[in-house]
């Protein structure tokens, strides 16, 4: 009876097979896990670093549902992948993974946190009711880190939509110590304070923004600015009190500080402490011209110490602002000029540039040089900032294409020595007597495995021990086959003693290679297998060598691919080339735009200064006559 | 008459004149969004083709940097040597020191080692919990097939030093 005839045997055959069969899947899967999970840490690292691109490049965006791995960090690498498109304005690529994701995923988690991503979809694409309906359809396997952030955007939604009266429900379940409840409150502040003339409402919900941050750099970053409108709206409802107890707690080295310094003036100002305010004003002439409230600080300090009486004080203020707000219209013009002549990207963005590509994205703009505190000012407005962050993706895609471009020569250079060195007949001829070694070496491996099986079924001990003992062997064989010679001539009793006395040593040989046998074969087995492994590494040796002189025709495919490539880069790299001019005509045409509206602004400072400025020295001069007079007055009287 | 239809046109420019420029927008941004993916797709090729070409699978060495810890220790630089010889080094911003203490994982270094054994050395330089400055040597000996070898140089809390974390160097298995 055959194996494959017994039910036994078959049942275990397909058993082991089972085994085995789940035993590969799991190491397969194993493997898998373990690319995707690292690809999911390196991913991340791009994405905390702000570099989309680079995870993009890393993740797979785009496959099918068979290629599909049933693993967490698979689909949580189809979620980085969504977000880094969703910051590049990917929309069709995110919505093409997170189909995949709907297709293929059986996680509920997952289902939930990719329903939050295509409601965010919608809401970065302005379709308000759709993310509404998306985001009301989440469920409670939303993982916990993800609630504030959906609330947030359902928020959002809903006030963009004018629900005002639903939002305040939605943020007040929301996480306490939550940036996105932070954000959530704020921006409901700023509606509020938009809609009512009463600041009540909208001072109430900064209240709670305020509330809500934490001390990340973030955190601080937004308690500063909440502090700075609860203050400007306190100020309009002329309660300076209070507008004094939100701007103190604005820090001093912080974006908002300059305005914050500025309407602190005014709430002293408003309560009639000139002195005070003065000093408050005095503050913020160190900050750049063009940040809200430090132009009409240096006029506000003339104003302050006009009104303290103190003339002589109040003109060199007016004095000094005339001139800080020619030397800004000056540096204006330049700049302008230098705008005409080169473009926005030049002279705005590529000094900078130099520094760190995305500074200026970072909330934290350095305003303390004047060319800073101007693009500051530019990047305000929300359709230049989209158009300079546009054109800076498009000029770092044109460096990583020109990276490309330079590896691609390199390469193409290093397949066309390569090809070379194989296609050399030299190559080939050592390749054949390597070939006919490794031949040699396999039958000399042959012969020792057959003669470890003959001595193992001979039980001949001899065979297999060791150089040694065979000598002694061979030794013992010759004096005895001399003796047995001398024996036959006649050789006496001396031959026979010696005879014995070999019989003896031979006996003794023979023992110890009996004893030693297993030793020996032992060893002899271990030379096989190490003698294995090196024939095994000369195979795949030879195997590569062999690759490299035959495989031409791969060479060939190289080349071909790395045309290909090449041709493609320089394309694009055209088409971003063009891309990029238009929209530093149009960008700069915007700068332009904006700055001789700065530029106006100054004007009209100057002008009122100037006005203010004749008008005291008028004041003084009529003092000074009507002073003169009276004595001559006095005098006639 | 005349006036009028001069007048009626100029109005209807006006009204079109948004529509224009918001249509010239958009295209812009469908472009760039186009160019976008393009370029995304051709570098993703282009690393592959690096790889291949470079970094062939059976002598292939990555080494990855990961932090686990959250004793304070704030990573300045590392210096890797492969075999006594330097591989690289690298200098730390807070943004990379922030993405890896939030989970991320750099590849530090990637380059061919041949099949059998190897050393790797890893020097991490950095501020401590007690505010000293330190310098950590730790070294791996690591035995390479004819496939790709991943390693990881992990700096992770410790149970014996208060101020130090451990630092390691393992192998992906």
């Amino acid at each position: 009876m055959t194996s494959h005839k017994n039910p036994a045997a078959r049942i275990l055959r397909v058993l082991v097979g089972g085994l085995a069969a789940m035993l590969f899947a799991a190491v397969a899967q194993a493997d898998e896990s373990r690319a995707d999970y690292l690809l999911y840490k390196e991913a991340l690292y791009h994405i905390y670093n702000n570099d989309h691109f680079r995870a993009l490049n890393l993740l797979e965006s785009t496959h099918t549902g068979a290629t599909h791995i049933a693993n967490k960090y698979h689909n949580l690498n189809h979620l980085l992948a969504v977000e880094s498109s969703l910051h590049l304005g990917l929309f069709q690529q995110a919505q093409g993974i997170l189909e995949h994701l709907d297709f293929t995923n059986r996680e509920p988690a997952i289902r939930e946190v990719s329903r939050l991503y295509r409601g965010r979809l919608s809401y970065q694409q302005g379709q308000w009711q759709e993310a509404i309906d998306t985001f009301r359809k989440l469920g409670g396997e939303l993982p916990a880190e993800y609630r504030d952030e959906a609330s947030y955007y359902l928020a959002m939604s809903l006030m963009h939509q004018g629900h005002l009266q639903q939002v305040a429900p939605i943020l007040a379940r929301m996480g306490q110590n939550s940036l996105w409840t932070a954000y959530g409150y704020y921006n409901l502040a700023m509606q509020y304070a938009e809609l009512d003339v009463d600041p009540s409402r909208a001072l109430v919900a900064l209240r709670v923004a305020g509330a809500m941050t934490n001390t990340s750099p973030e955190g601080l970053a937004l308690s500063d600015q909440i502090h700075l409108s609860a203050g400007q709206l306190s100020l309009r409802a002329e309660d300076y009190g209070k507008a004094m107890t939100f701007l103190q707690k604005v820090r001093v080295r912080s974006e908002a500080s300059p305005a914050a310094i500025y309407a602190y003036g005014l709430a002293y100002q408003g309560l009639g402490q000139y002195r005070a305010a003065v000093q408050m004003w005095h503050r913020a002439k160190k900050y750049a011209l063009v940040l809200p409230g430090v132009a009409e600080s240096f006029q506000a300090v003339a104003y302050g110490f006009e009104k303290e009486n103190l003339r002589s004080s109040a003109l060199e203020a007016y004095v000094e602002a005339v001139s800080v707000y020619d030397k800004e219209m000056a540096h204006l013009n330049k700049l302008v000029a230098e705008l005409r002549d080169k473009g926005a990207v030049e002279v705005l963005l590529e000094g900078q540039l130099r520094q760190e590509v995305d500074w200026f994205l970072l909330g934290d703009v350095v305003t303390n040089t004047p060319k800073a505190g101007l693009v500051g000012y530019l990047m305000a407005d929300e359709t230049f900032y989209r158009r300079a962050k546009t054109i800076l993706e498009l000029r770092e895609l044109q460096k990583i294409l020109d990276q490309g471009e330079s590896n691609l020569g390199i390469f193409q250079k290093m397949v066309e020595t390569q090809q070379q060195k194989a296609s050399r007949s030299s190559t080939a001829r050592p390749l054949k007597q390597k070939a006919s070694e490794l031949n040699a070496l396999v039958n000399e491996r042959n012969r020792l495995v057959k003669d470890i099986e003959g001595a193992e079924k001979e039980q001949d001990y001899f065979r297999l021990a060791p150089p040694l003992m065979l000598a002694q062997k061979h030794r013992i064989d010759q004096l005895k086959a001399e003796l047995h010679r001398l024996q036959q001539q006649g050789g006496g009793q001396d031959v026979e003693q010696k005879l014995a006395k070999l019989r003896l040593l031979e006996g003794e040989l023979l023992w110890r290679a009996m004893s030693d046998f297993d030793a020996n074969r032992q060893r002899a087995r271990r030379h096989v297998a190490s003698l294995d492994e090196q024939i095994h590494h000369y195979k795949e040796g030879l195997k590569r060598l062999s690759e490299r002189v035959d495989d031409a025709g791969h060479y060939s495919s190289e080349r071909d691919r790395i045309a290909k490539l090449r041709t493609r880069t320089t394309a694009l790299s055209k088409q971003l080339q063009q891309l990029v001019a238009e929209e530093n005509q149009a960008v700069t045409r915007m700068a332009i735009e904006r700055l001789e509206r700065h530029r106006a602004r100054m004007e009209e400072h100057k002008r009122l200064s100037q006005v203010a400025l004749v008008n005291l020295l008028d004041d003084i001069a009529v003092r000074q006559a009507s002073r003169m007079v009276r004595p001559e007055r006095g005098g006639q009287l | 008459m005349d006036r009028f239809v001069t007048r009626f046109t100029f109005f209807l420019l006006c009204l079109a004149a948004p529509l224009f420029l918001t249509a010239q927008a958009s295209s812009v941004e469908e472009r760039a969004t186009a160019l976008k993916k393009q370029v995304i797709d051709l570098n993703r090729e282009l690393f592959e083709l690096e790889e291949e070409l470079l970094y062939p699978a059976n002598s292939q060495i990555v080494v990855f940097l990961a932090i686990n810890s959250k004793r304070g220790f704030q990573l300045d630089s590392v210096e890797l040597r492969v075999n006594g010889r330097l591989a690289t080094t690298y200098l730390y911003s807070d943004r990379e020191i922030n993405a890896l203490n939030r989970g991320g994982v750099q590849r530090l270094y990637m380059g061919n080692l041949g099949a059998g054994s190897h050393r790797i050395e890893a020097v991490f330089n950095g501020r401590g919990a007690d505010d000293r400055y330190y310098r950590q040597q730790v070294s791996y000996d690591l035995e390479k097939q004819h496939s790709a070898k991943l390693v990881e140089l992990v700096v992770q809390d410790s149970r014996n030093a208060a101020n130090l974390p451990d630092f390691l160097i393992r192998e992906y298995k």
